[in-house]
């Protein structure tokens, strides 16, 4: 199994990558996670991709339709302060989907951090999506 | 966590700082009469050890307690704080080791109670679409409305039993495997890391400083981690307007938790989040916003499709911000807070023809 983050000696809470990366593995219980290489710089930051496979399927329309469906998530963590800020522009979307995603990738999952001590998750689609039904 | 105490007794106080207990006087009994002045004057109720915090990340600073002891304490005395892989109440632990441990699931804890019932309806949606297929099918045929209609009532009977068989089903205890990154949460001689903290909001950290003597810093080192030494008073409004509204309800005996999962700044618990649902969202507007309609109609329409009542919560400033931003460098926060005025709306989508108690 990959996992980049051997070292689990430290608590979490040095970054928000890693506090979002422990929620991941150890709270939703993803598996083959790991860290993409790819990274781009935003407004100062530097944006990375943590890949992995969650244990069932996010959204229940997500059955069938895509050949290529390997159940492979693609999450960014972000600061929800980051967001107020207004740093996540169309622009900066467009760049996350083309040089931080591989090319078959549907969407991409916010993962922000909030100053609460919540993690909240949200889905991103390329494009236009067909509603969810409840 | 795993300790089987009945939840009046576990969360008998609204606040970490508890009232004195003196004991009872029996008048014409002199010893009892020593025993309640040196009772009187000799009590306190101050915390002992103070409650550590420590803080990360330089720009967004986020506010920790690691110790468990004082997780939980905190936790257990008025609901401060959240545990950062936990729904609210730091669990993470207690969970991983009924995961990892022993796998009879004793304690379910609220995260898999929830995890179980979202997969039978995921289950019973998976059902409903079949059944939405064969309709379909029905009609591409060409079938009768009669067939359709009989087709129908009998799902619509199928469905039924098939809802009480799920709701009757016993929550099954999952057969989890250990995984590879699993054998890296053991230490040396076999127990579970703690990796989860308790992060408590900048408001909460306040309130546990200036208000109540818990954390070990003070408001004076407190606001500095959190927003250095401001130049104008717009670096401090905010913080200044969120502590007010926080300060106010937690004073009136609400417990006051973040709302950001639905929009708002708070949600309000008459007890607790174990206890009841919050009845409360409070979104905080400075006295003198106005917003267009668009902007309290989508926030009114998440909050009453959760069920909750929307509280509009204005916050007026009674003195200049020059003053405010003098009493913020010499560390008077009494006089800063105490010149603020808080007053609240409820908004509330109205249908005439439905809503007519």
């Amino acid at each position: 199994m990959d996992s980049d983050y051997t070292d689990v000696t430290n608590r979490i809470g040095e970054s928000t990558f890693r506090l979002v990366w422990d929620n991941l593995a150890y709270a939703q219980l993803w598996e083959q996670l790991r860290t993409r290489d790819e990274q781009v710089e935003w407004q100062g930051q530097t944006l990375q991709i943590i890949e992995g496979k969650p244990p069932h399927k996010l959204s229940n329309d997500d059955d069938g339709g895509n050949e290529n469906d390997h159940g492979i998530e693609y999450v960014l963590p972000i600061e929800m302060s980051q967001y107020k800020a207004g740093k996540l522009t169309f622009k900066c979307l467009d760049l996350i989907f083309d040089q931080l995603c591989p090319p078959d990738a549907r969407r991409i999952t916010l993962a922000l951090a909030n100053s609460d001590g919540t993690v909240m998750f949200y889905f991103v689609y390329k494009g236009i999506h067909k509603p969810k039904r409840n | 966590m795993g300790k089987r105490k009945p939840s009046s007794a576990r969360y008998k106080y609204p606040l970490p700082i508890h009232p004195i207990e003196l004991p009872p006087l029996i008048p014409h009994n002199p010893i009892s009469w020593v025993y309640w002045t040196y009772c009187y004057f000799s009590s306190v109720n101050g915390l002992t050890n103070k409650i550590h915090v420590e803080f990360f990340n330089d720009k967004y600073v986020h506010i920790v307690v690691k110790d468990d002891s004082q997780m939980n304490y905190l936790w257990e005395n008025g609901f401060f704080g959240t545990g950062q892989l936990s729904r609210s109440e730091p669990t993470w632990k207690n969970r991983t080791h009924n995961r990892l441990a022993d796998s009879d699931g004793h304690g379910n804890a609220l995260e898999k109670v929830t995890q179980h019932r979202r997969l039978l309806r995921l289950e019973f949606k998976k059902q409903r679409e079949k059944m939405e297929q064969e309709l379909l099918e029905l009609r591409r045929k060409g079938g009768t409305i009669e067939q359709e209609k009989e087709l129908l009532e009998q799902q619509r009977k199928s469905l039924r039993v098939y809802k009480s068989q799920q709701s009757s089903a016993e929550v099954l205890p999952h057969e989890e495997t250990i995984r590879d990154i699993d054998l890296l949460l053991f230490t040396d001689d076999g127990k579970i890391r703690q990796l989860e903290s308790l992060e408590l909001m900048p408001v909460e950290a306040m309130f546990l400083t200036f208000a109540l003597p818990v954390l070990d810093i003070t408001a004076k080192d407190l606001t500095r981690r959190l927003v250095g030494i401001p130049e104008k008073y717009e670096d401090i409004h905010q913080f200044i307007s969120q502590y007010v509204v926080y300060h106010h309800y937690r004073s009136h005996g609400w417990c006051a938790r973040s709302g950001v999962k639905f929009g708002c700044d708070y949600l309000l618990y008459q007890r607790g989040p174990p206890l009841e649902h919050a009845e409360f969202c409070v979104r905080i507007l400075n006295s003198n916003d106005i917003k267009d309609y668009n902007w309290y109609s989508s926030l009114a329409r998440v909050v009453a499709g959760a069920n909750k009542t929307y509280v509009l919560c204005y916050v007026e400033s009674l003195r200049s911000p020059e003053t405010i931003l003098r009493w913020w460098h010499q560390g008077n926060y009494k006089s800063i807070f105490s010149s603020y005025k808080v007053g609240e709306i409820t908004y509330k989508r109205w249908i005439p023809g439905k809503n007519r108690e």
